[in-house]
Formats: C-alpha cells, sequence, structure tokens
C-alpha cells in the first residue's frame, strides 16, 4: 500500500496509471448513465406526494453528493501535498477544482428547477442552498487564487491552505437541514439508518452513484493528465510520453 | 413502456425533461473542457520539445 502510494507520486507513473485509467472510467460510466436515465424517468413509479417532479432526485442528488465529495477529495488532495510536498497531490487538487465547481452549478440549477413546481419559486435563501451557494464561492475562490500566481508551487502552498479551510463548510452543507429548520427536505439515502425510500424507487440512485463515480474518475483522469503536462514541461520523461 | 406515457407524466415533465437535458449538458461540457484543455497541454509540450 505504501509503496503504491509513493509511487503515485512520481509524476510520470501518474500520468501512465491515468492514462490507462481514463477511458475505462469514462466510457463505462455512459450505459450506467443511460441505464439510471431511463430508470429514474421511466422504470420506477411515481411518489405519492410529488408525483413525476420526484424524479429530478436521480440527477440533482448524486450531482450535489459529488459536490461535497469532490471538496473532499480536493482538499484531501491538499493536504497530502502540505504534508508530504507531493507535486501530484497538487496537481490532482488542482484538476478536481473545475470538476467540482461545475458539479456545484449543475446542483444548484437542478435544485432550482426541482424548487419551482415543489416550493413554488426558482430561488429561496434557505439554509441548504445558500451554504451550497458558499461552496461554490469556496470552488471559484480556489480557481482564482490558483490563476494569480505565476510560481506553480507557491500556487498550490496557497491554494492548499484555502481548500482545507473550506473543508468546514462540507460537513455545514451537509447538516444544515438536521441542524436548522429548513424549507429543503431532509437526507432521504445518505443518512445513519434505513433510506427513507422504497426499495423499488431506490435502485437508479445506486446505478447513478456508481456512474457519476466512474464519470468523475475519469474526467479527474484528463484534467490530472493535462496538468501534470502543464507542471512537467521541462521534464525530459515527457517526450517519452508525447 | 410507451412513449405515450412519457408524455402522459403530468404537468411537472417538462421540469423533469429540463433537469435531466441540464444534467447531461453540463456533464457532456466537463467532459469536453477536461479533453480540450488536455489537448491544449499536449500542444504546447510538444511545441516546445520541437523548439528546444
Amino acid at each position: 500500500m505504501w509503496v503504491w502510494f509513493h509511487k503515485l507520486g512520481s509524476p510520470p507513473y501518474a500520468y501512465r496509471l491515468a492514462q490507462r485509467l481514463q477511458p475505462w472510467l469514462l466510457w463505462s460510466s455512459v450505459p450506467l448513465l443511460l441505464l439510471a436515465a431511463i430508470g429514474g424517468l421511466w422504470l420506477v413509479p411515481q411518489d405519492y406526494q410529488q408525483k413525476d417532479a420526484f424524479r429530478i432526485f436521480y440527477v440533482h442528488v448524486p450531482i450535489a453528493s459529488m459536490s461535497l465529495g469532490i471538496y473532499m477529495f480536493m482538499a484531501t488532495a491538499a493536504a497530502v501535498g502540505v504534508i508530504w510536498r507531493m507535486k501530484v497531490a497538487y496537481a490532482a487538487a488542482a484538476a478536481a477544482a473545475p470538476i467540482g465547481a461545475a458539479f456545484t452549478v449543475l446542483a444548484l440549477i437542478t435544485g432550482s428547477i426541482w424548487g419551482r413546481p415543489m416550493w413554488g419559486t426558482w430561488w429561496v435563501w434557505d439554509v441548504r442552498v445558500t451554504t451550497e451557494t458558499i461552496l461554490l464561492f469556496f470552488y471559484i475562490g480556489y480557481l482564482s487564487l490558483a490563476r494569480s500566481f505565476d510560481d506553480v508551487s507557491r500556487a498550490d502552498r496557497t491554494t492548499a491552505i484555502l481548500a482545507i479551510v473550506g473543508s468546514v463548510n462540507v460537513p455545514i452543507v451537509k447538516y444544515s437541514v438536521v441542524w436548522w429548520n429548513s424549507l429543503h427536505q431532509g437526507s432521504t439515502v445518505l443518512k445513519f439508518g434505513r433510506p427513507a425510500m422504497d426499495r423499488s424507487m431506490l435502485w437508479p440512485f445506486y446505478v447513478v452513484m456508481l456512474a457519476i463515480l466512474l464519470y468523475f474518475g475519469g474526467v479527474l483522469c484528463n484534467r490530472l493528465r493535462a496538468e501534470i503536462l502543464y507542471r512537467e514541461r521541462r521534464s525530459q520523461w515527457i517526450a517519452d510520453v508525447l | 413502456m410507451s412513449l405515450t406515457k412519457l408524455f402522459e407524466m403530468g404537468a411537472y415533465t417538462a421540469y423533469v425533461w429540463f433537469a435531466y437535458a441540464i444534467t447531461a449538458l453540463g456533464l457532456i461540457l466537463i467532459a469536453w473542457m477536461g479533453h480540450k484543455r488536455f489537448e491544449r497541454e499536449r500542444i504546447e509540450a510538444r511545441r516546445r520539445r520541437s523548439a528546444s
């Protein structure tokens, strides 16, 4: 395990690993996404309260969960970079940031579309919506800060602090619906105890979660390769992989 | 499940389709932008190689 971890710290090894994994991860997510979409749109029964609008659950919840998960991945990678001085960890954090920001935007948009028929409004300054918007500002702050430095290593150290500090917001987003009175519904699946959903409605959610994880792995590999190419552009080994 | 059933899903259908379409478009865009970034870096690295 530790040997592999240390090998992963080598940019040529990480680049080649990402190159090998990327098509498998990305393409395996496509049929799963299609299956989950068919399941969510056609196969699961209608909800007795929300009717067909509840089908937005299968896109909104996985995307929103991933927006939090990607931030934790980014903060962990940044912490690994700070502790072990691992260049690839910094590159992984930088590669994950734009994907996480895009997921957060998608979570806010799909949430807004779900809010219109359920709450009667596109937007409300509800605690969950507000903390998710703050998460987007953390992503934007990370990306802006990374671009404000000419020196990559200085940018890495500074953005790592922001990523680690910002991770405090993640449990606040997750538990905001428990800690405060909220218009947003409570956790349905990702909670302690049994999911508050019937089993016949759950399977597309698990399929889409797996698909989104694979998709994230695939796009992360692509962005990580781009980051490594940018950071290692003066290294000799680059000539072998081009 | 027929197409007719799909269009009979009720008043909320438009919102559901809108959310699914936006998500699909977003996922395609994320993958495409990642690919473009990689291609840009690869071309730049090649240019540097040939220049040196």
